[in-house]
């Protein structure tokens, strides 16, 4: 108890009508006192022999109120006439309900005294937030008013895991709460974190937004000085992420361009982003995103089994006297489902007792995949995966999926988290802990929704992560919208500014109406967070990002946008230099308008599988692959309407 | 004097004849006492006039200013603690207090607050020889049965002499320092000037009106015609009883259903030539501290708001009933 004294701002007060208990308390205060929701504060009394007791609380409601009895009595007063002074000012007090965040001593746990109370000093904030409790603390934001910011630390092990860990936040897009947070506190970490290489710590990010992601090893070009402010009391350099790297999707087959809004030659020389696709085995894997639930009935799901089990990675034969076919890639399985299809059409209208209609259904979808995800799943190449074989210490891997349809961005956070929870069970993630970031949380692991194979990876993460140093920083606007199972295994939640739609679910009623209210007007930079070691949610603020935003990146780097045709014209020369680009440009006119982009994509395809072939059959590839409809049918297999399959 | 013990009926518990009260009310409910600032007349009196002119309502230019600057309230609160042989003994709180307006505010008492909590108990009985031998703060009660007093009429007296003298002493010592400024005091200011004549910066504003100080019909016509804005001529108070003070009627507020007292206060003046050059001012400061309204009080349209502030301030420092019903300790 020897904390240098200071000027008392209020009393605690107790009465009948709204008496203290042991977590909430009253008092008064000065009408100067810089207090407001949220604001810490002291409470000291001591009565008779008994110990002086210390309480810290958080303020959670504030009241305000004069002398008078009624609005009639102000308006009697003043004769119906708002304006004009009265020669004496009626008293007017300000009355605060606070929440006990500690208490010294901590046993035993009595009501709150009468006692003096005092504005919360730097180490109390520290004290009455446990900072006594642990070492190696975590800078996860500013308590205070603006301009007199106090850090506010938290406990490594109960972030990062063993003894608890992820980081959930919720808030209102737009509104620099959830990824501006994310950024910070992965400077933070990175900092202040006590591992290095082996035993150090990277992160995986998903841009899922325009540019936000895609600038994260480029300075922000015009800080504030309250952010470099906070930043300086942290040790925090103000400074991008030094190493990060870029993953995107092949724009397609030929692995001639990438789905992403980071295309630009500075970019490409300094720190160019990495192409990847998916294989086919990671396609089966995470067949369950891209069929629907119609699609993957008992029979479709078997046959998938078998397909699995017995024809891929297998030199299959569809009959035992035929030929045998290597089932490695997404067209070989097409064209062996294709074999099965005729040979159960010839004969009793199965194959190894899946039905024709099944086969039919599950070719049609696979061919589909082929169409859709041109580029980002290999047909007939290899499989280039995201990610490192090993994570490198203090690094950031981002995965774009900003560019790409639903489906695809499906299919891609599917494969990342998968791979990452095998890896994770593997203890071969490289580093001590691996920070996954995974915004639109509502999207992949839905209340009330099918348990898919993402909510599965997700929630496994979330239970299992801490102790495999997995680590789940996950963000979403509605909070009442995502499984409970992981936000309830997130032993640490932040919540910006909160729709008040979203703020009236039960999920938020354990807080004052005061607390909802401050939730509903938060600021950008403002959030509310609570961490095992705070017994109450305390309102922080964060400084702004050190990396370049992404509309500033986008600006400062402009998309290179090459067009299809220009792709084209390139593997066209590849393939044949003596070619006269008028005869292409020719040839891509003649393309219908109708569907032109996946013609072109298609043909963009047949191209690079001619260079693959050493062709040299330019024209035709155009013709067959693109051009008039006409022309199509001698293109690649079209899916066969069955009048019975109402799936087909 | 030792303060009062936690609990009064430990004191007395050996004390024949000594039935303590357990009940939580106040000594005025239990003992069918009148309230003090009540408006029922008991005795008319005739009073000299001492302003020239006729006697009628005279209208005040209201300025909206006030000069007052001290204000100076006394309170008092009863609880009924024990009877012995059926002379009641009650334990009271009696205290008074001067507070400064700063500016709008009125936030400072500048050390002029006194307050005691004593135990009234009559002369003769058991319960007042212990609490003078255990010497404890306590209030002797005097009461002349034969002339028809009654003992519950004695002590309330007798609590209420303790008050004004709380009040006059802190008064006085308002006064020993000189401070600048006027006092307005709650209530009449003629004992507390104890007969002296000399001027001084003090107005008391009488709420009660038990005694009329005119007993001409046509002059209680006047009084009781007198309009907001308006008061009476100034006359002499009490010039026989050692208690003389200049004092006229004046009209605060007005209403057509709440009988002639409503919003009528009369105002007192040391007895001093030079008093008379500030009746108007006076009355004119009294008038603009119409505002803010007084409600909750029930007296609201007497009642000066800085006047109930200081009475605010003096009940927060009173004990509570709980304290009290513990000091009795049944």
């Amino acid at each position: 108890m020897s904390e240098p004294s200071q000027q008392v701002i209020g009393h605690v007060v107790g009465t009948e009508q709204s008496p203290n208990t042991a977590y909430k308390f009253h008092f008064w205060a000065e009408l100067s006192a810089p207090l407001g929701i949220g604001s810490l504060v002291r409470v000291e009394y001591g009565r008779g022999e008994g110990p002086a007791v210390r309480i810290y609380g958080v303020v959670v409601e504030a009241y305000a109120y004069n002398d008078l009895p009624n609005a009639l009595t102000d308006y009697l007063g003043r004769e119906g006439t708002p304006g004009g002074e009265a020669l004496t000012l009626r008293p007017e007090i300000r009355v605060y309900e606070a929440a006990v965040l500690r208490r010294i001593p901590e046993e035993p746990v009595a009501a709150v005294g009468i006692g003096e109370v005092y504005e919360a000093t730097a180490a109390d904030v520290r004290t009455a937030l446990c900072g006594d409790k642990f070492e190696g603390g975590i800078p996860i934001g500013f308590y205070g008013m603006k301009g007199k910011e106090l850090p506010v630390y938290a406990d490594p092990d109960y972030i990062l895991g063993p003894e608890a860990g992820h980081f959930n936040i919720t808030g209102t897009s737009g509104l620099a709460a959830k990824t501006s947070y994310i950024q910070f506190l992965l400077s933070s970490i990175f900092q202040h974190y006590e591992g290095r290489e082996d035993q150090g710590i990277a992160a995986v990010m998903f841009n899922v937004k325009g540019g936000d992601l895609l600038y994260l090893d480029h300075a922000w070009e015009s800080p504030d000085d309250a952010s470099a402010r906070m930043y300086g009391q942290v040790d925090i350099p103000v400074a991008p992420f030094q190493s990060v790297t870029y993953y995107a999707p092949y724009q397609s087959e030929a692995h001639s361009g990438l789905v992403t809004l980071r295309r630009h030659p500075d970019l490409d020389t300094s720190n160019p982003t990495h192409g990847f696709c998916f294989g086919l085995n990671t396609v089966l894997q995470n067949a369950d995103v891209l069929l629907s639930r119609e699609d993957l009935d008992a029979k479709a799901d078997s046959f998938l089994a078998f397909l699995q089990n017995e024809v891929v990675g297998r030199d299959w034969r569809v009959e035992e006297d035929s030929a045998p076919l290597k089932v490695d890639s997404l067209f070989q399985l097409i064209e062996a489902v294709k074999q099965m299809l005729a040979k159960a059409e010839e004969g009793r209208g199965d194959y190894h007792s899946h039905h024709s209609a099944t086969i039919r259904k599950m070719y049609n979808r696979l061919e589909g995949f082929r169409q859709r995800f041109s580029g980002l799943i290999a047909s007939q190449t290899e499989e280039v995966p995201p990610l490192p074989a090993r994570f490198e210490d203090r690094h950031v891997y981002v995965v774009d999926v900003a560019q790409c349809s639903a489906d695809a961005q499906d299919l891609i956070f599917a494969a990342v988290i998968s791979e990452l929870r095998n890896r994770m069970e593997e203890g071969n993630l490289g580093v001590r802990r691996l920070i996954v970031v995974v915004d639109e949380l509502n999207k992949y692991a839905p209340s009330g929704g099918r348990e898919t194979h993402v909510m599965r990876s997700l929630r496994d993460i979330a239970a299992r992560g801490r102790y495999l140093g997995l680590v789940l920083f996950s963000a979403q606007q509605f909070r009442s919208r995502v499984d409970p199972q992981i936000v309830g295994n997130c032993a640490n939640s932040a919540f910006g500014n909160i729709q008040l739609e979203e703020l009236t679910h039960p999920t938020y009623t354990v807080y004052p109406p005061a607390v909802r209210e401050k939730l509903a007007t938060a600021d950008p930079g403002e959030l509310m967070v609570r961490h095992p070691h705070f017994s109450q949610p305390l309102f922080i603020r964060f400084p702004l990002p050190t990396c370049l935003r992404g509309t500033d990146g986008m600006r400062k780097f402009p998309v290179n946008r090459q067009s299809l045709e220009d792709e084209i014209m390139r593997v066209a020369k590849s393939i044949d230099p003596h070619i006269a680009p008028a005869v292409v440009r020719d040839l891509l006119a003649a393309v219908p308008v109708e569907d032109r982009e996946s013609r072109l994509r298609r043909i963009l395809e047949g191209l690079a599988e001619e260079k693959r072939n050493e062709g040299r059959q330019v024209k035709e590839v155009i013709q067959r692959c693109g051009g008039r409809a006409q022309e199509m049918k001698a293109g690649p297999p079209v899916p066969v309407a069955d009048p019975e399959d109402p799936f087909s | 004097m030792t303060s009062l013990p936690f609990r009064l009926s430990e004191l007395l518990r050996d004390v024949r004849g000594v039935r303590m009260v357990a009940k939580p009310f106040d000594a005025a409910q239990e003992l069918g006492w009148i309230p003090r600032e009540d408006t029922a007349l008991e005795e008319f009196v005739d009073s000299d006039v001492v302003e020239a002119g006729p006697f009628e309502a005279r209208e005040i230019a209201q300025s909206g200013v006030s000069s007052f600057e001290w204000f100076e309230d006394g309170t008092e609160k009863t609880r009924l603690a024990f009877f012995e042989d059926f002379y009641p003994g009650c334990i009271a709180c009696v205290g008074a207090a001067i507070l400064k307006r700063e500016g709008r505010e009125m936030l400072h008492t500048h050390g002029y607050v006194d307050q005691k909590t004593f135990v009234a108990a009559f002369e003769g009985t058991q319960a007042a020889t212990r609490l003078r031998e255990r010497g404890y703060e306590f209030a002797q009660v005097r009461a002349d049965l034969a002339s028809g007093e009654s003992p519950s009429k004695a002590i309330q007296n007798r609590i209420s002499v303790e008050r004004d003298a709380k009040e006059r002493r802190i008064i006085a010592k308002w006064l020993e320092d000189g401070n600048p400024g006027w006092l307005l005091v709650d209530g009449g200011i003629a004992n507390i000037l104890e007969g002296k004549s000399e001027f001084h910066r003090i107005v008391g504003v009488v709420k009660s009106h038990r005694k009329m100080y005119f007993q001409e019909r046509e002059k209680l016509e006047v009084i009781q015609s007198l309009r907001p804005g308006q008061r009476s001529p100034v006359f002499l108070a009490n010039p026989l009883q050692r208690r003389a003070a200049y004092s006229w009627y004046l009209r605060l507020r007005h209403s057509d259903t709440q009988g002639p007292f409503f919003g009528l206060i009369r105002v007192e003046l040391p007895p001093a030539e030079e008093s008379m050059r500030y009746i108007d001012d006076v009355s004119s400061w009294i008038l603009a501290e119409r505002a803010p309204l007084s409600l909750p009080d029930v007296r609201f349209d007497r009642m000066i708001y800085p006047i109930r502030r200081v009475e605010m301030y003096l009940r927060s420092l009173q004990p509570s009933d709980a304290q009290l019903t513990g000091m009795v300790g049944t």
